[in-house]
Parts: structure tokens; C-alpha cells; sequence
């Protein structure tokens, strides 16, 4: 079962690295598709900075909650969007590559996310916090 | 034609962050109930919680992309 934020973090960087490097690969292979590679690469580095942010947040409010205090800043959404923004105004503005390839690199971490969520879930056999055995 | 574009980005991101402050504030806030009944199970629900809002998220990033695109022509 996983329960450990930084145990699935460090598996979310794994597979955005991967994807990363694929696209590192596709931008020697493919030099025709430069900027589409370049695009995505850009959008999956955005995306691993606002998965970390996230998860940073996450624990931080969990201490919060946990010691019985009320936390003191918010979520961090806008700043996580600025994360995206930035990225993909340096890809697309800046740098000129493909508006779509950004926003395909920027759902990698919340698609390798949904992976390791949907891959727990399976291994657990569904409910990821029956551990009361309070099974049905 | 720019108009539409201005329009279009507020829609779009509007929108967009409407459906995230709604799920956002959702998980955040059984989350923080759950620690506070079950300190021991932090872990499990700061997970959960992360792998909810790394979802729900996706969605209005997207959209200010989008928006931020539409705004531009």
C-alpha cells in the first residue's frame, strides 16, 4: 500500500525523468520535430515543479492539521499556475515551440499520478484505508 | 475578433478554476478532517489527497494555458 508522499513523489519524478528523457531522445532522433519535442520537454519540466510544489503543500497542511493548528497560507493553486504559465510562455513566446506539446508535457506528473493511483488501488484490491479492518 | 478572444480566455479559465476551487476545497477540507480524527493514518490521506488534487488540477493549468493562448490573438 503506498502511504508515503515521498515514496510516490520519488516515483512520480522517476517517470517524468523517463518521459523527459524520451523526449530528449525524440529531439536527437526526430530533428524535424524539434519543436514539438522541445515543447513537451519544456512542459514536462513545468510539470515536475508543480507536482513538487504540490506535494510540498500537501505535507505542510497535513503537519498543520495534525499538530491542531490552523495552517496559514492556502493551497498554492495560483501559484502553481504561475508555475504553468511561465512555462509555457517560455516554450511557446520565447523559445517558439509547439503550443500542444507544452500542454501534453504539462499533464505528465498528473498522468504518471493517475498511474501509480490507479496501479495502488489494484494492488491494495480497492479501498487503500481500510487498515481499522473494517473490511466488508 | 479580440473581444472574442478576451471572452473566450474568461470563459475558459473561469470555468476552469470554478470546477478546481469546488474539488480543491472538497478534498482539502477531508483531508484535514481526517487527519484531525486519525493522526495515524497522515500518511495514507496526505497521498490520497495529493493524488485528488494532482488530478483535479490538471484541468485549470490546462485552461490557463488556453486562456493565456486565446487572450494573445
Amino acid at each position: 500500500m503506498m502511504d508515503d508522499l515521498p515514496a510516490l513523489m520519488k516515483k512520480v519524478s522517476r517517470i517524468t525523468f523517463f518521459f523527459l528523457s524520451m523526449g530528449c531522445l525524440g529531439w536527437v532522433i526526430l530533428p524535424a520535430y524539434k519543436t514539438v519535442f522541445g515543447g513537451f520537454l519544456i512542459g514536462a519540466i513545468g510539470s515536475l515543479l508543480v507536482a513538487w510544489h504540490l506535494a510540498w503543500k500537501t505535507v505542510r497542511i497535513g503537519d498543520a492539521a495534525s499538530g491542531g493548528r490552523r495552517p496559514r497560507s492556502g493551497f498554492g493553486f495560483l501559484s502553481r499556475a504561475a508555475l504553468a504559465l511561465l512555462a509555457a510562455y517560455v516554450s511557446v513566446r520565447l523559445l517558439e515551440f509547439n503550443l500542444p506539446a507544452t500542454v501534453a508535457g504539462l499533464i505528465a506528473a498528473p498522468m504518471a499520478t493517475l498511474l501509480l493511483g490507479i496501479l495502488s488501488r489494484r494492488r491494495t484490491g480497492g479501498n487503500a484505508t481500510d487498515e481499522r479492518g473494517e473490511k466488508h | 475578433m479580440e473581444i472574442y478572444g478576451l471572452l473566450a480566455a474568461a470563459i475558459v479559465f473561469g470555468l476552469g478554476a470554478l470546477g478546481a476551487g469546488i474539488g480543491n476545497g472538497l478534498i482539502f477540507s477531508k483531508t484535514v478532517e481526517g487527519i484531525s480524527r486519525q493522526p495515524e493514518l497522515r500518511g495514507a490521506l496526505q497521498t490520497t489527497a495529493f493524488i485528488g488534487v494532482g488530478l483535479v488540477e490538471a484541468l485549470p493549468i490546462i485552461s490557463l494555458v488556453l486562456a493565456f493562448i486565446f487572450m494573445a490573438q
